[in-house]
């Protein structure tokens, strides 16, 4: 980062800084100390106690409630689905994400329609986006339609119906039955699911990485293609490296977003068919508002907490980024 | 603005982290300490006794016409206003959430699978001592409908409509495959389901893979899933043999599910043309009325299992709060409403049913076609399953999807049922 | 990261393009236009099907034959007349209203503790970042009690307050700003703390003109977030007047029966002004870059 800013105090913006810094994050400060963290805190504490919401009472349970997720079923139903969720959906929609603003950041006609039309899914309401979805989906829906005109077989029970993992189906294809339930691979419905979440954040992605290549300046390009660079070699060695804060923020983002999923499991799935579409979040909310166990339900989203927070930290080393750069 | 080097960086450094401590003492002692509700102090600022209702209506139509019920209740009781605050949607997490934090209404809708969850938790106000006082009698609401707000032998609930599972099929499929009645036994569904099989080539039975209809064929066959020791029976041969009937009616192709046909539910299944018969409740009416209103169809009672007739008795009650600051003006308004006087009034829109027998013949002068529907009184189960009833209701549907979808064989569900059974009726 | 060196190198290999190179070129352009086009109507059809579903009838929205896909056979108003009928300028005026307060409130202070966190070095920095960026990794469905409680005891529910004071910050827009901070380059300021400007004057006047783009795709957000809320409002408000618009158009949404065309006419009624929104606010993409002023 900073080029001649010595951390020498006689330099006098580093000591205006000390206290410029806070007076600036004071706001957001307030905000997050009165309504943010303690909440969280609260969510952390209820963790180690047991209570049914309805009711005041709040007995501490000190570890009882971690010991449990060990034992439960689904607690590592629900694991295993986030993990293949946010495998397949964070690189899928990073990468068109970033394809699209590449090719929505050209000087060319119609810009601002194409912008438009790609940032449409995001804005749409659930509402929305689930309806078009189920009837994509439905049996007699657009995708069927296609595969039937194309020769190809429809899953039956149909796509968000259906329980069975896809790598289940391959492996069956193969004659190779019986296999563990970490290798099944995502069901059907789960992977409709993730399909349908890169198709609504794609434009969101999109829209992060317009306004990253928005500052890489113009003139860099020009004096590549001076030196006769092609446009695929411009991208890999100009703008990919510039844009790495971008797809550090993107690839966070999508990180925690898929770790977190509910919105779209709540309105298309509730969880299933047969738990396959039971996602840790999924399960917090089952947990603390069904089975009347807030007290589970918050040592459930410590455990994610602590699964995404240890992510980010090992994805951000690797992209060789640090919160000092 | 400039700020000169001083060098007196650390003592105000930490003065500032010390007020920043402070301010987040002070402010988290305030947020989570007990305090009256800013709804509970406006109340009783007031000279009438306001009483808080809340619940769930499915339209704006019956928001409004319980509106109108109240006018009528305030202008009979001049001494209570009633403060209505309906809930769009989500209405069980929004109770949950005022429950929680003391703000929750005084009477509120409680559905019936809800129900014990909270009056064993002691959430809700026992009426039988206002209930003996004001007359009123548990005999006078259908016997499947008030049990589901009763446990341990007190009243927790008055139910305020309900509805019930009829067939409705369509009798112009029936005449084309010379169908002359619908069926009334197992046996005879079976039958004429592959007789329509045979007519159309198309299954005709829309089956969802819900317990919530499944239950139904359950009782049917003589199983419960609780016993009457209160100990889970939900492993036995009738449990068995309703899981072979009901899903052997997929697997032999006389019945598909709504997402086979396309559909979100049979309902919307049967309005497409998708199906000829489904096990649906009077909500059938004013969504055909509104999707297929040209369509013909025909309601008759459920058919029997080997232990006889069984219908389901999906109901809501007006419940009071054990916390409420006005038990008294709470009960007269639960008792407006759910007496003859009030219910007859409410149900006259026809979308929900009269939980009063006595009632009953007034309703079907009105709605004689759906006479199938409220006949179900008699032999109505409650929906409910004890505490934990609504988790045990989530994992059973997990099972029977895994059913439908070829993954787990009969006898593994059952046993599975009896597992989740075991696990989510309790108390916690 | 962006440093003073120079950021193209000049590489032998690329000196002359071969023609082989020229023709990928051409062919990546097409390429380009193709799938631009197919993703574009792809994302477009959805919703011309849900603005056509508005105008049908109910009977016709229930019966889909591949001719009536993208238009009725008889266009009908009756789903928004429907809507007309509901205090839905209400309920549109709220929405707005909290929109605004949302996004000027984000765009400042977000803005502010992002440069505060991209440049400047200050005790307790990273921790107080991580500390920020931890709150998104926690499922918000899980706070949602703790926070009613809280604003109950507040006294801030069934009001604007609890719709809007909340959400004055946000973790992910302060990562968004620090991060788009971060890529300007640092010569910028290099420059003005050469004239002498305090590190107030040089946000204010160099910087944040410097990031609009970042700004404007925080606003985007900001009323994304705010317009499309549901579960919160709905918690944190019972009195109708202060209903927003999810909430007040929730009701349609009913379990058995819907409504579709009327759901369809929600979500266009919704929708609209997010596009609107969008489409002024993308200019600012072209616009902030072209007022980057790195040249000099």
């Amino acid at each position: 980062m900073a080029s001649l800013v010595a951390t020498s105090r006689r330099n006098p913006i580093a000591a205006e800084d000390y206290l410029a810094g806070w007076v600036f994050v004071l706001p957001a400060l307030v905000i997050f100390v009165g309504f943010i963290f303690g909440p969280i805190l609260y969510a952390f504490w209820l963790s180690f106690h047991s209570w049914n919401v309805v009711t005041p009472e709040k007995p501490f349970v000190a570890l009882d409630n971690y010991r449990n997720l060990v034992d439960s079923d689904d607690f590592r139903i629900a694991l295993r689905n986030t993990i293949w969720y946010s495998a397949g959906v964070v690189p899928a929609q990073t990468a068109t994400g970033l394809i699209l603003a590449v090719l929505a950041n050209r000087k060319i006609r119609g810009r601002t329609f194409f912008r438009t039309a790609f940032y449409f899914p995001s804005i749409s309401s659930s509402v929305v986006i689930s309806i078009i979805f189920l009837w994509l989906y439905a049996n007699n829906g657009l995708i069927n339609f296609v595969l039937g005109t194309l020769g190809l077989p429809t899953p039956r029970p149909p796509w968000l119906s259906n329980p069975r993992g896809v790598f289940q189906i391959a492996f069956d294809a193969f004659g190779i039955h019986d296999v563990s339930p970490w290798l099944v691979g995502p069901s059907v419905a789960l992977v409709s699911i993730m399909l349908m979440n890169v198709w609504t954040t794609t434009g969101t992605m999109m829209v992060i990485f317009l306004a990253g290549l928005q500052d890489i300046p113009g003139d860099v390009y020009e004096a590549a293609a001076v030196d006769g660079a092609t446009q695929w070699r411009m991208f890999r060695d100009i703008t990919l490296p510039l844009l790495r804060p971008v797809t550090l923020f993107v690839v966070t983002l999508g990180l925690i977003g898929t770790l977190q999923v509910f919105d779209q499991i709540f309105v298309m799935s509730e969880g299933g068919p047969a738990k396959t579409t039971t996602t840790l979040a999924w399960l917090v909310y089952v947990e603390g508002f069904r089975k009347f166990s807030m007290g589970s339900a918050s040592a459930i989203a410590v455990v994610l907490f602590i699964i995404t927070l240890g992510l980010f930290l090992v994805h951000r080393r690797f992209l060789g980024l640090t919160g000092d750069q | 603005m400039e700020v000169e080097d001083t060098g007196r960086t650390i003592p105000r450094r930490s003065l500032l982290r010390g007020a920043a401590r402070g301010a987040s003492a002070i402010i988290t002692a305030s947020a989570f300490g007990p305090t009256m509700s800013h709804l509970e102090r406006r109340a009783a600022a007031q000279e009438a006794t306001q009483v808080r209702l809340t619940g769930a209506p499915s339209s704006p139509e019956e928001s409004r016409l319980l509106e109108q019920v109240l006018q009528d209740f305030e202008a009979k009781f001049l001494d209570i206003t009633v403060l209505w605050e309906p809930v769009t949607q989500q209405y069980a997490e929004k109770l949950q959430t005022d429950l929680a934090a003391g703000t929750a209404a005084d009477v509120f809708y409680v559905d019936s699978l809800l129900s014990p969850d909270l009056a064993a938790r002691g959430v809700l106000l026992p009426l039988d001592e206002p209930m003996a006082g004001a007359g009123v009698r548990a005999e006078d609401f259908y016997a499947g409908l008030i049990e589901a707000f009763q446990w341990q032998d007190k009243t927790y609930g008055l139910p305020k409509d309900w509805s019930s599972l009829a067939m409705v099929y369509d009798p112009q499929a029936f005449d084309g495959a010379g169908i002359v009645a619908p069926p009334t036994t197992w046996d005879e569904l079976r039958s004429v389901a592959q007789a329509l099989f045979d007519a159309t080539g198309q299954a005709p039975i829309i089956l969802p893979p819900d317990f919530a209809r499944f239950i139904v064929f359950l009782y049917q066959a003589g199983g419960a899933v609780i016993g009457n020791d209160g100990s889970v029976a939900i492993d036995s041969p009738e449990t068995r043999q309703a899981l072979d009937f009901y899903y052997g009616l997929y697997k032999d192709g006389l019945a598909a599910t709504p997402a086979d046909v396309g559909a979100q539910w049979p309902g919307d299944a049967f309005a497409k043309d998708l199906g000829v018969i489904v096990f649906e409740g009077n909500w059938m009416f004013p969504f055909l009325a509104a999707s297929a209103p040209d369509k013909r169809f025909l309601i008759a009672e459920l058919p029997a299992g080997p232990a006889g007739k069984v219908t389901m008795g999906f109901t809501v009650s007006y419940s009071i709060n054990a916390k409420a600051t006005v038990p008294e003006s709470a009960w007269e308004l639960v008792n407006y409403l759910t007496g003859p006087e009030g219910m007859a009034r409410w149900t006259d829109l026809g979308l929900a049913m009269p939980s009063r027998p006595a009632l009953a013949e007034a309703w079907i002068a009105t709605y004689p076609e759906r006479e199938p529907y409220l006949a179900g009184g008699a032999y109505a189960r409650p929906w409910q399953l004890g505490p934990g009833g609504q988790a045990f209701f989530q994992d059973a549907n997990a099972i029977l999807e895994a059913v439908f979808a070829g993954q787990t064989e009969s006898q593994d569900a059952v046993t599975q049922f009896a597992e989740k059974a075991v696990a989510d009726i309790k108390i916690t | 990261m962006a440093s003073a060196r120079p950021v193209t190198e000049r590489s032998p290999a690329v000196r002359r393009v071969p023609e082989h190179g020229r023709a990928l070129d051409c062919a990546l352009r097409v390429a380009a236009y193709v799938v631009l086009i197919a993703v574009a109507l792809a994302m477009f059809v959805p919703f011309v099907f849900s603005l056509a579903t508005s105008l049908k009838t109910n009977v016709e929205a229930n019966h889909l034959t591949w001719a009536t896909m993208l238009w009725p056979a008889n266009p009908t108003l009756n789903a928004y007349r429907t809507l007309a009928g509901t205090p839905i300028t209400r309920w549109f005026f709220n929405s707005a209203f909290v929109a605004a307060i949302w996004i000027i409130g984000r765009a400042v202070i977000d803005a502010m503790a992002g440069y505060a966190f991209a440049r400047m070095r200050f005790p307790g920095r990273d921790l107080l970042f991580l500390a920020v960026i931890s709150t998104l990794m926690v499922p918000p469905i899980v706070v949602i009690i703790p926070k009613y409680i809280l604003l109950n005891n507040w006294k801030m529910l069934d009001s604007y307050l609890a719709l809007t004071v909340p959400f004055l910050a946000d973790a992910f827009g302060i990562f968004l700003m620090k991060q788009f901070f971060e890529s300007i380059p640092a010569e910028l300021e290099d420059a003005a703390r050469i004239d002498g400007a305090s590190r107030y004057r040089m946000f204010a006047e160099i910087i944040l003109p410097n990031a609009m783009p970042a700004v404007a795709a925080l606003a985007i957000f900001s009323f994304q977030g705010s317009w499309n809320a549901f579960l919160e409002p709905l918690i944190y408000i019972s009195r109708q007047e202060y209903f927003t618009l999810p909430l007040g158009l929730a009701y349609f949404r009913r379990a058995y029966y819907t409504d579709w065309p009327v759901v369809m006419a929600i979500a266009v009624v919704t929708t609209v002004p997010l596009a609107v929104f969008f489409i002024i606010f993308q200019r600012w993409f072209v616009e902030g870059a072209r007022r980057s002023g790195i040249k000099g």
